[in-house]
């Protein structure tokens, strides 16, 4: 009898136990299915509609967040270079390249569960837009990306931290075609590391 | 000892079923979404700003700082709700979310030849009525169906400087969200 009752209560406790670990597990990162990866930006177009898995859903309910929609435009994140090394503020980035068509584009840095940062320096552009940058006489551009003032293109990181660059393009036909066409995206490079 | 194996398997399965259950009851039981956020700081007619700093955004995702984002909870049960603004900006473009905070509808200015706000958020029987009977007022607006009692609109608008946010914040604030 005390057996039985201890197999009931060792199958209960794993079920509930484990059951809670794995929603809360999988609710930890970003999404990982539905997502559109274009040159190494990944944007996740169904999150946050009616059609979006569970597990966003889930995630939207909690965040709160408002996913911007299909006419508005489209996000797309990156959390590494082009050689694949996470994004760090202890070393210095170039991105280079032109943007897919859009009205318009923001570029900003986000944590690496894709919160807004905020900079010690209130001041320093943590965030930049396709109106707000210098261009190369054929329409590419250069942009730095590092801890430290730089001169031209700048945008500014948290020192030392991991960050996700968010690169959003609003009224654009990228939005709307969930990657069936490539478009030239820019490349994020590394420039060089201190320490 | 073959038994408690028994057991944990069972508790295994067990965990699958607490896992299913739970994922599809967070967005039942949640009360922190973007609605309850919204109706915290907004109320039915208007638009309130959405400030990037504020607690209600403090886990929205990617919260474009270059824009000012206004939020506007309506109700269609009196009728449908239009949406206008008297001046126009450098760019605007606007969603309407479900109560569950699901984006089901968006447009940006390019809807109107000269860039102002002009959007009619209609239940599907009242988009029927209208095709058949437009009411003049509504001639050039947008009919934007929306199969939904209550929901929410999000307009945003691009400041490209700090400068601009003031006028930016104007444009919002100023946008009527009445039913009509």
């Amino acid at each position: 009898m005390i057996f039985r009752m201890i197999q009931i209560a060792v199958a209960l406790c794993v079920a509930i136990a484990g059951g809670a670990w794995l929603t809360w597990y999988s609710m930890r990162g970003g999404d990982s299915f539905d997502e559109v990866t274009i040159g190494g930006w990944t944007a996740y177009p169904e999150s946050g509609t009616p059609s979006a898995n569970p597990y966003a859903k889930a995630r939207l309910a909690r965040d709160g967040s408002l996913s911007i929609g299909a006419a508005e435009g489209v996000t797309f994140f990156r959390d590494k270079d082009v050689e694949g090394n996470a994004l760090t503020g202890i070393c210095q980035y170039e991105m280079l390249g032109t943007s897919p068509s859009a009205r318009l584009w923001t570029l900003f840095v986000a944590q690496s569960n894709q919160m807004p940062i905020a900079l010690d320096q209130k001041d320093w552009p943590a965030s930049v837009h396709s109106q707000s940058i210098i261009y190369f006489e054929d329409g590419s551009f250069s942009l730095t990306i590092a801890a430290t003032p730089k001169t031209d293109n700048w945008l500014a990181v948290p020192a030392g931290e991991r960050f996700v660059l968010a690169f959003t393009l609003y009224d654009s036909p990228v939005a709307t075609n969930k990657g069936l066409i490539e478009t030239p995206f820019p490349i994020v490079k590394k420039v060089r590391c201190n320490a | 000892m073959l038994k408690l194996l028994y057991a944990a398997i069972t508790g295994l399965v067990g965990a699958g079923v607490v896992h299913i259950s739970s994922l599809l009851l967070i967005p039942v039981v949640s009360e922190n979404d973007a609605w309850a956020r919204l109706t915290s700081v907004a109320v039915q007619g208007s638009f309130a700003v959405i400030e990037t700093d504020a607690p209600i955004a403090a886990s929205m995702r990617a919260l474009d700082a270059n824009f000012v984002v206004g939020g506007c909870p309506f109700s269609l049960a009196d009728g449908p709700v239009l949406v206008r603004s008297a001046g126009g900006v450098e760019f605007w473009s606007l969603s309407i979310y479900n109560r569950r905070g699901e984006n089901v509808f968006s447009v940006n200015d390019r809807i109107s030849p000269n860039g102002s706000l002009d959007v009619a958020i209609v239940t599907p029987l009242q988009f029927i009525e209208f095709q058949n009977d437009m009411p003049d007022e509504l001639a050039n607006s947008v009919l934007a169906e929306a199969n939904m009692n209550e929901g929410f609109v999000i307009l945003r608008a691009f400041a490209p400087h700090a400068s601009q946010v003031p006028v930016t914040r104007k444009f919002i604030e100023t946008s009527s969200c009445d039913v009509f």
